[in-house]
């Protein structure tokens, strides 16, 4: 039986482990690197470069280096997510047939599954070259805050990548597994997970042998990416002031100016002053080179961040709401993510829960590892602990004037199901649509539309008489299906909500098959 | 791990517990190892009965504990459930139809825990579950009483009807889809949706008429796949591993003297004496005259050291099939 191994994909780095010999190993890369960075590059002379080789290069080919595409998975290209990464992002980013978001690379339109898979073509690669065998089948991690469209353009990744994706699971969930795995005390924990691009916490019950899903909330749009710009916004208008001069337009100057940044980032959470120096970052009109030298301060950067670190707070406050636990009920908080290394997000979290939160987990390989155990568990047939899950999103249908009616409550477990009563609105209304939405917002408009389909054979009746019966159904794998049956007539309506990508299924057939065969090329 | 998925309390589960054991009796020799459905037979009973009882049984019921227990026994409970139905546990088996059924076991827990765990809705539903299920016009009549004198709420007795109700119900869906599939040729999944049609409606008689009917049709199919698979196996001289599949074939199909020998000529590999003289024998009295039972037969009391039975087997061989040199050897051995 072919192995089955756990991935991390996350927005700045990537992770890869699985279970040998009943032990969870993170899988080194041949640089012997732990994480490979989650970036692809198309040289000028048109080779494909991923992980550290793309980095490496990124300065010098700003334009056609692609990082961070995991904030862009699943979105409009017209969402307010994308509009502002047009801005920020120095490689471009253009509209899709279907209004999903792709980018130029050289000569070439990419679609985000594209990228996304080539990324977790470097992974299973890793452990192909460390296993020495072919590996199939993965289970892949995302923020717990992904919608359905995410988690499936995760999935056509995936395939993509020509992997078989058993489940995605949270990232959260899997630090989770990852800490409970041989542990048998009842627990209730706190996983505070501040990664590269998004924010999660989940409240979860240990007990011998399960681990529960309390709660979950986050933000699919806020991480360590936005500590960076803020440091590069405070050092472009330190030089402006300075020069009179902008770097803004200059792509190399500001891909310079994002690394020293991160670097900086980096070293104060270790020391508390550090020298930003970027020597000829650009010249001057007369041709006079311009260097930028800037001493941050640990204080200053605290200054800079403290509202992103703030808005962490209100999310945990609704997860320990919807679990109905007060912070004092947490017994361990993990911090997982490379940004909860700065002490003043460590320093919040304690203050928040009232408790130190545990040290004992490496924030950058816990989730990759979580994922090996749940391969395991479900592709191996290994005893390990059993994961109960929730469903991170309401999910019910679009009633008379907009609104929206939830049939399942964010934070349910699952498999589950559950039924409700609607009725008509106008006399002898025949036929009744019924429109699949998911999110939180009492708006139906504002939540996204998972599928709709109509029930007619309504019994003809004066409004608001016919009793028509809503059920939702998700099974273990997290696929939604919803029924709508009249009581008088017995007359029953049914879809299975098909998670949409953002590609077309013609597409992602014709992207599986063209890197298939390019993956055989490259070994031929 | 026990079969705690038996409701302790539950009245409708034990007055149709009857038919549940015919079944089970006309069932017992399918083989352990069903080729369809790679759950042990006892956990898919276990399954079975579970899903009849859902109907009638309260959240207490469903999560096996007692009214009065406290929030952390209420989460023990659900744990364990968990760890038993969790369709998860069985993600790579093949389930057949146990995967829908363990998916809406699984389900009846998750609403269960819900209600149970939060205070104001166990509240709710602890005072719900005392009313009596009728409808508001018509007037109380009194309670009735068990045999045993115990007071047993009318809404337990409405249940039991209701249970009764819709068991017949599923039973019938279930039947229904049986012969769908009897029609396409899938015979194990229709065997295994009659057992269930059965376990939701043990005394329809129609039913097990058509399990009558269906099993040996599908214990034939079953067996000669099981005896394929052995077979490969013993060719690889894994005896170990053929005897299980020899043995279920042989039980599936009890007449066939080839297959009991086989079970014996294994289970000899294996130093099992026992269980080869027993399938050995049973070879011998299902066809005297076959030389190679015989072999085996001398074989066998050799291995319990028993040289003048041995001996006697095989001038026997050799006199049902003179030209056999192998025989010719052993008898001249001596």
């Amino acid at each position: 039986m072919s192995r089955v191994i756990g991935i991390d994909l996350g927005t700045t780095n990537s992770c890869v482990a699985m279970i040998e010999d009943g032990q969870p190993v993170v899988i080194p890369n041949t640089g012997g690197y732990k994480t490979t960075p989650s970036m692809f590059a198309v040289t000028e002379d048109g080779k494909r470069l991923v992980g550290h080789l793309a980095k490496r290069q990124a300065i010098t080919n700003s334009k056609n280096t692609v990082f961070a595409a995991k904030r862009l998975i699943g979105r409009d290209f017209d969402s307010p997510e994308v509009t502002k990464a047009r801005t920020l992002l120095p490689y471009e980013l253009i509209a899709g047939p279907n209004n999903d978001t792709r980018v130029q690379v050289v000569d070439r339109v990419y679609t985000i599954p594209e990228i996304t898979g080539l990324v977790l073509r470097e992974m299973k690669r890793v452990a192909e070259e460390y296993l020495g065998e072919p590996v199939q089948e993965a289970v892949i991690t995302v923020p717990a805050h992904f919608n359905d469209a995410q988690r499936q353009t995760t999935r056509d990744a995936g395939r993509i990548a020509g992997l078989e994706v058993l489940r995605i699971i949270n990232e959260p969930t899997a630090a989770a597994l990852a800490y409970g795995r041989g542990r048998t005390e009842s627990e209730r924990l706190a996983i505070y997970d501040l990664g590269g691009g998004t924010f999660d916490i989940s409240i979860l019950q240990l007990g011998d042998g399960v681990i529960e899903v309390l709660s979950t909330a986050g933000d699919t749009n806020l991480g360590g990416e936005d500590f960076d710009r803020r440091i590069v916004e405070y050092l472009l208008e330190k030089f402006e002031e300075k020069e009179d001069a902008s770097l803004r337009e200059d792509a190399m100057a500001l891909q310079r100016l994002k690394d020293a940044a991160e670097k900086a980032k980096c070293d104060l959470s270790e020391v508390n002053s550090s020298e930003v120096n970027l020597p000829f970052i650009a010249a001057d009109d007369d041709g006079q080179a311009l260097h930028l030298s800037v001493v941050l301060e640990r204080a200053q950067l605290e200054q800079l961040v403290a509202d992103l670190i703030e808005r962490t707070r209100g999310i945990c406050d609704r997860a320990l709401k919807d679990a109905n636990l007060e912070p004092g009920d947490i017994d361990q908080i993990l911090l997982v993510g490379g940004q909860t290394r700065m002490p003043l997000c460590q320093k919040q979290v304690a203050k928040f829960f009232g408790k130190v939160p545990n040290k004992g987990v490496n924030p950058d390989e816990v989730v990759a590892v979580g994922a090996a155990i749940q391969a395991s568990m479900l592709g191996e047939d290994q005893p390990g602990p059993l994961l109960v899950d929730v469903t991170p999103l309401s999910l019910g249908i679009a009633t008379v004037g907009g609104h929206f009616a939830r049939i399942i409550e964010r934070n349910t477990t699952v498999p589950t199901a559950r039924k409700e009563i609607f009725t008509s609105t106008r006399d002898n209304q025949r036929a009744v649509k019924i429109r699949v939405l998911q999110g939180e917002s009492e708006k139906a408009s504002e939540n996204d539309l998972l599928g709709e389909f109509v029930l007619t054979g309504v019994r003809p009746a004066p409004k608001g008489e016919p009793e028509i019966e809503v059920t939702f159904d998700i099974d273990a794998n997290g696929i939604v299906s919803v029924s709508a049956k009249d009581l008088a007539t017995n007359q029953e309506q049914s879809i299975q909500v098909n998670p949409r990508g953002t590609l077309s299924p013609e597409e992602l057939e014709k992207l599986t098959e063209d890197y298939a065969s390019d993956e055989v090329a490259a070994k031929g | 791990m026990g079969s705690h998925a038996r409701p302790e309390n539950d009245l409708a589960a034990e007055s149709a517990a009857d038919g549940e054991d015919a079944v089970a009796e006309a069932t017992s020799s399918a083989p352990a190892r069903q080729l369809g459905v790679e759950i042990p037979a006892a956990l898919q009973a276990e399954i079975r009965q579970f899903a009849r009882g859902l109907v009638s049984m309260d959240y207490y019921e469903v999560l096996g504990i007692a009214r009065d227990v406290d929030e952390a026994a209420i989460r023990r409970a659900f744990f364990e459930r968990s760890k038993r139905f969790h369709p998860d546990r069985y993600f790579n088996k093949q389930m057949g139809v146990y995967r829908e059924l363990l998916t809406e076991i699984y389900k009846r827990i998750v609403v269960a825990h819900e209600v149970l765990r939060d205070q104001h809705l166990r509240k709710d539903y602890a005072k719900r579950l005392d009313l009596p299920r009728r409808p508001a016009s018509e007037k109380p009549r009194p309670s009735l009483r068990s045999r045993k004198g115990l007071r047993v709420p009318n809404a337990a007795l409405h249940r039991l009807g209701q249970q009764v109700e819709t068991g017949r119900k599923k039973a019938r869906q279930h039947f229904q889809e049986a012969m769908i599939t009897k029609e396409r040729g899938d015979w194990q999944r229709s065997v295994e949706l009659v057992r269930l049609a059965i376990t939701f409606d043990p005394r329809e008689k129609s039913y097990h008429d058509a399990l009558a009917e269906l099993l040996p049709r599908v214990n034939l199919e079953l067996a000669s796949e099981l005896r394929r698979k052995a077979q490969v196996l013993l060719a690889r001289d894994d005896s170990a591993a053929a005897l299980p599949f020899f043995e279920d074939a042989a039980k599936l199909e009890p007449t066939d003297a080839e297959l009991a020998n086989l079970v014996g000529v294994c289970a000899l590999n294996v130093a099992d004496l026992k269980k080869a003289t027993e399938y050995t024998e049973r070879a011998i009295s299902l066809e005297e005259n076959n030389p190679s039972f015989r072999k085996t037969r001398a074989r066998i009391y050799r291995a319990a050291n028993q040289p003048e039975e041995a001996r006697r087997q095989f001038q026997r061989a050799w006199e049902l099939d003179p030209l056999d040199e192998e025989v010719k050897a052993e008898l001249a051995r001596r």
